[in-house]
């Protein structure tokens, strides 16, 4: 190798590095970004939730806590070996990566709490503190009375379809189905309820049955949650089954219930409730599109 | 000769290996001190040596910091341009060298290491540059599989900095009229 290829080509190595520097440090974040977490809890023992957030790749710092209004929270603490905090890339987008930090949240007032919000103040250990949107946040009273709805069967597939399948236990009328981001989800999270006239009908058990996993939404045996007339009437051993989906949206993060309520046919009012969780699995277009929509949001404030 | 080759070979494995127990204890200031001092008793013979001479001893002083920062863990900020820049002077202080072992060949007009010179000069240089363009784009880029690109190239670079190790070794074995005061190299 001649020795002005040598200067030539270290000289091109060095404008790229100039280059890329510069261009990394005028893509970066001027703050973490939070994904758009649609949380409801009940405030029983202390809750785990996990938040993820986007932040520069760079980014040493890890969240110290977060807080709104009455609500804390606190990440639970990772340390490395060398007493520094470990940091943990969930997925990595080159400049951005995606992080996610379980936040254990304590209840300081005992179960009657009811709060919403849409933004908590993040602190970071470098001591910056920021107040995020982190997407809506509610917390409700918890429900320990017994559901006359059984659970038979609960499935859910990696493509974000849920099936429940209920039995009633006694005669009951099924008032509402739904959860508690009708607003913010409408687009991206569908129920379907599906009630077999005749629990034992070997047809409509089928129908019940059959691997709705491998179909498509349309496919699924029920009504659209919206094109339920309701009440809905259930003798004992009567089934029930809902379906539920979640779009293809992966920068919104569930975690939530969806709830069926009614009366029993002995006047008692019940709320049965079912857990879904979600995790984000983002791809680099995702990340352009979420980040863009966020910092034009600030811009236009 | 035999001792400025001497310390030609420790002043380059000061700066290629790192022992961080607490500070680095093969301190890279000392490594750039022991290759100023090898070029100057070259001097005479190769005038070439000036220049290495004259980057070791910008080495000896930029490299300081590095006594005292363990350059080896992740996320360092600023530290990380640092660490680059220490890439580079290992680099062009490795190719001054190169250009004085080849002249010191020549004159040996030893054919084997002639050739071995050249081969080692060109796999040396060329990995060494692919690892530093690569890296360059690492910020911006996913780290998979663009990290398993860069961990490749980095030991190419471990192994070519062995084989020029070796050949300083090499050279200095091969040197003609040894006299019986030398003792073995690696002894």
């Amino acid at each position: 190798m001649k020795g002005r290829f040598f200067w030539i080509a270290l000289g091109l190595i060095g404008i790229s590095w100039i280059a890329n520097s510069i261009y990394a440090y005028s893509k970066q974040l001027d703050e973490p970004i939070f994904l758009d977490h649609y949380i409801d809890m009940t405030y029983q023992d202390n809750l785990y939730v996990s938040f993820f957030y986007l932040t520069n790749k760079n980014d040493t710092s890890v969240i110290s806590s977060m807080n709104a209004g009455d609500l804390r929270a606190y990440p639970e603490p990772s340390y490395g070996g060398n007493g520094s905090h470990q940091i943990y890339n969930y997925q990595d987008f080159g400049r951005y990566v995606l992080r996610s930090v379980n936040v254990t949240f304590y209840n300081p007032y005992g179960d009657q709490l009811d709060y919403e919000t849409t933004e908590m103040d993040v602190v970071f250990s470098d001591g910056r503190v920021i107040t995020a949107p982190i997407g809506h946040i509610i917390t409700r009273p918890m429900n320990t009375d017994k559901s006359p709805l059984e659970q038979n069967f609960s499935s859910s597939s990696n493509n974000n379809l849920y099936q429940d399948l209920y039995q009633a236990i006694e005669p009951l009328t099924i008032e509402a189905v739904g959860h508690s981001f009708q607003d913010d989800l409408q687009d991206d999270f569908f129920i379907k309820i599906h009630t077999p006239k005749n629990p034992f009908d070997s047809r409509a058990a089928d129908l019940t049955f059959q691997e709705p996993m491998d179909n498509e939404w349309n496919d699924i045996p029920g009504l659209n949650v919206q094109d339920v007339s309701f009440p809905i009437y259930l003798n004992e051993g009567d089934t029930l089954s809902i379906h539920s989906k979640f779009s293809t949206n992966r920068t919104k993060v569930l975690y939530m219930d969806t709830y069926i309520a009614g009366t029993t046919e002995s006047g008692k009012a019940f709320y049965t409730t079912n857990r879904i969780g979600t995790q984000p699995y983002l791809e680099k277009k995702d990340v352009t599109e979420f980040i863009k929509s966020r910092t034009k949001e600030d811009t236009d404030e | 000769m035999n001792k400025a080759l001497r310390y030609l070979f420790w002043g380059y494995f000061f700066i290629f290996f790192r022992i961080q127990i607490g500070i680095d204890w093969l301190a890279d200031p000392i490594g750039y001190l022991l290759i100023a001092s090898g070029c100057l008793q070259l001097l005479q013979q190769y005038p070439q040596a000036k220049k290495a001479r004259m980057v070791a001893m910008i080495g000896a002083v930029i490299s300081i910091p590095a006594v005292f920062v363990n350059l080896s863990v992740p996320n360092l900020g600023m530290w990380e341009s640092y660490s680059v820049l220490l890439f580079f002077l290992k680099l062009i202080i490795a190719y001054f060298l190169f250009t004085i072992l080849k002249s010191i060949v020549n004159d040996y007009a030893n054919q084997a290491l002639i050739h071995r010179t050249k081969n080692v000069y060109s796999f040396y240089i060329a990995v060494h540059l692919a690892s530093l363009l690569l890296m360059s784009f690492s910020m911006n880029m996913p780290e998979y599989p663009w990290l398993t690109f860069v961990a490749a190239l980095a030991i190419g670079t471990f192994i070519m900095d062995i084989a020029f190790l070796l050949l300083l070794g090499a050279i200095r074995r091969a040197e003609p009229h040894q006299t019986a005061q030398n003792h073995d190299f690696f002894a």
